[in-house]
């Protein structure tokens, strides 16, 4: 699903290089906007697949953007990429309409991770009834989950958890965003919890067949892999 | 807040101050009544003695110059002139038996005629008297008495007078004190409740009354100017904690990214591992940092109750829970949850969530590796405790735990030192204490509404 057309509003020269290389080598077209009026200029006059903001601008702040963006009705899927990474900062800036919300410095990984899942979001890829992915199936009304036909049982957490697999089947979902869209939390346990939690509903999904289907991606997180 | 007269006397300041006053006041009047009361006494003493020795001597002249016969008229004239006025006197001549010659007196008074005696008496028809009796020949006394209830009736209007007007004056000094009290309350309440107000996170709240020269004007002057400077800092506090993150992140997140860029260049080289573990000192950097101001972030905002919300911590409290049931499950550990449903209270949920997760992170860690068993509780009040059976905190230790860079022996020096610590921040700024108790064998932490003080 490469191939996004992004714009970054960034005044630091070397940030912005990262970022256009990072997103660069996974496909997307990355351009850069250095002052927050230019960057609101061109959100608003050209039709991007997703814009990522800083927060600290000298002119403006990625905070302000957001919202006169939002004023104007425009929908565009924003990724706010800040230095202010405490709790109460993201709490603030997701509270304003950012969609997503990355403190640096962060891992590439996870950047390209979180942009994917915010197009596929904004795509209404995940709006309908069932999700089917392989051999996979996730009934959204029902609560319940397939496999090859047979019914899984989960408890509503394990539901949680594998709807949000699901609804990024075959991308990178990263442990910081299982922890805020499963469980609601924006900071980092110390411990291995997510680690665990996963690997509870891979024994469900992945106990008597014959292929995995919960695949860890050292370092980063987890990936649903087609059967 | 209204308060009864009794419980203001009890309560203010002011109020004792002029149950004081009222106090002394009331004494200095009971001390009046009774030296008055002394002195009138006295004049009468001596007047009475006068009076009746004078009497007495202008008797015993007439006695001296016309005899027995002529005494008795004499005394017949002074009883017939009954003063419209002031005392009457009684008379008694009598013989050596005791027998009346002349008087208005039916029995001899017991005083000694031989040594002149005089003393206080009751007459048989109960007035009350002064009397001296005298020997004026052989066989014949005379005895003198005089009433003095117009001396009592004096000191009686004098006591009454002094009462009326002592409590005049006690009216006169309560109210006064009174006054005062109230309206110097009223100053000190205006200014209780411009700190109250600043408590609760109104931080551009000033005391009133500043202007005013007094000493109370005074003390709100110093608390304004102190007050400024403390809303000043909270701010300037905030604006560097930006600015520290923001100046100390993006040079961090520069190196971490050459870092990563060396890291793609050298495909397989030893190099990799030690650049990736260098970059896992930058996140750690990074953690602590966030960390520390999250912790001055709490601590500033503590007691203020503004951008709290009312929230289930029930609800809270088992989402977390939740998320640690299968870790510590993995662990071993055998991981009690015991949640009262319906527990509200006013709150931030992620900063709750994250105290308990950084309890609860704290208690896996210092959980034995076998028989490992931790308690989560959550009762109303709201009462949290999370209880391990690990090997527990030393007493003397128990103080300092909850400082930064305090790690914990019992979990192994684990983690950077800030967990409990943010825990305790996060803690206070909603009202609430945490301490740690001995569970025997095991550490129990404990957080619970602080009591109101």
């Amino acid at each position: 699903m490469g191939g996004m057309h992004i714009l970054h509003v960034e005044d630091d020269a070397e940030a912005a290089g990262a970022v256009a290389e990072q997103l660069g080598r996974a496909g997307d077209q990355v351009e850069w906007a250095a002052t927050g009026g230019e960057g609101l200029r061109r959100a608003a006059a050209e039709a991007y697949d997703l814009v990522i903001l800083d927060r600290m601008l000298p002119d403006m702040g990625g905070l302000e953007i957001v919202a006169r963006l939002r004023e104007v009705g425009n929908p565009v899927p924003v990724l706010m990429l800040s230095a202010l990474g405490r709790s109460d900062d993201r709490i603030e800036g997701l509270d304003s309409g950012v969609d997503d919300y990355l403190a640096k410095p962060y891992e590439p990984a996870e950047l390209v991770a979180r942009v994917r899942a915010l197009h596929r979001r904004a795509a209404g890829m995940a709006h309908s009834a069932v999700i089917l992915f392989g051999d996979l199936e996730c009934h959204l009304k029902a609560r319940t989950a397939y496999r090859q036909g047979r019914h899984i049982p989960l408890s509503p957490k394990e539901f949680t958890l594998f709807r949000y697999l699901m609804e990024n089947a075959g991308e990178v979902v990263t442990r910081d965003m299982l922890l805020r869209h499963v469980w609601n939390l924006n900071f980092d346990p110390q411990t291995n919890v997510i680690d665990v939690n996963v690997g509870r509903l891979r024994r469900k999904l992945e106990d008597g067949f014959e292929t995995p289907v919960v695949e860890t991606v050292w370092g980063l997180g987890f990936r649903l892999a087609a059967a | 807040m209204r308060q009864g007269p009794l419980l203001l006397a009890r309560r203010s300041l002011f109020g004792r101050f002029t149950v004081a006053i009222a106090a002394i006041a009331a004494a200095a009047m009971l001390l009046l009544l009774l030296a008055a009361d002394i002195a009138v006494r006295r004049a009468r003493d001596d007047s009475l003695a006068q009076m009746v020795d004078t009497d007495l001597a202008g008797l015993a002249d007439i006695y001296a110059s016309g005899g027995a016969a002529e005494l008795a008229d004499r005394v017949g004239d002074r009883l017939a002139l009954v003063p419209e006025r002031g005392d009457p006197s009684h008379y008694m001549l009598a013989d050596g038996a005791g027998r009346r010659i002349a008087g208005d007196l039916d029995r001899w008074p017991g005083l000694a005629a031989e040594t002149s005696e005089s003393g206080y008496l009751t007459l048989e028809d109960g007035a009350q008297v002064y009397a001296r009796a005298t020997l004026l020949g052989p066989g014949v006394r005379l005895a003198v008495a005089r009433e003095y209830g117009s001396w009592d009736d004096l000191a009686a209007r004098m006591r009454t007078a002094l009462l009326v007007s002592g409590l005049a004056i006690l009216l006169a000094v309560a109210s006064a004190g009174l006054w005062a009290a109230h309206r110097l309350r009223r100053r000190v309440a205006a200014i209780n409740q411009a700190y109250q107000a600043i408590e609760r996170g109104e931080l551009d709240r000033r005391a009133p009354g500043a202007e005013r020269k007094d000493e109370l004007g005074e003390l709100a002057a110093h608390a304004n100017r102190m007050l400024a400077r403390i809303e000043a800092l909270v701010k300037a506090h905030r604006d560097i904690s930006d600015h520290v993150a923001h100046e100390l992140r993006t040079p961090l997140t520069h190196l971490d990214n050459r870092l990563l860029r060396l890291i793609d260049r050298l495909p397989g080289s030893e190099a990799a591992p030690l650049l990736q573990s260098a970059r896992d000192e930058i996140r750690n950097v990074v953690r602590m940092l966030a960390s520390l101001l999250d912790i001055s972030a709490s601590e500033a905002k503590r007691g203020d109750a503004r951008g709290l919300e009312r929230i289930d911590l029930s609800a809270v409290v088992a989402n977390v829970a939740e998320l640690y049931a299968d870790a510590a499950e993995e662990q071993g550990v055998d991981f009690t949850i015991s949640i009262e449903p319906g527990v509200g209270m006013l709150g931030d949920p992620m900063q709750l969530s994250r105290m308990v997760t950084n309890l609860l992170d704290n208690a896996l860690k210092a959980a034995p590796e076998q028989k490992g068993r931790v308690a989560l509780s959550l009762a109303q009040g709201p009462r949290i405790e999370v209880i391990d059976n690990g090997p527990g905190v030393p007493e003397e230790m128990r103080a300092r735990i909850f400082d930064r860079f305090q790690r914990v022996a019992a979990t192994g020096g684990k983690g950077h030192g800030l967990g409990l610590a943010l825990a305790r921040a996060i803690a206070e700024r909603h009202g609430l204490t945490i301490r740690i108790e001995d569970s025997r064998p095991g550490a129990r932490f404990i957080i619970e509404r602080q009591e109101e003080s």
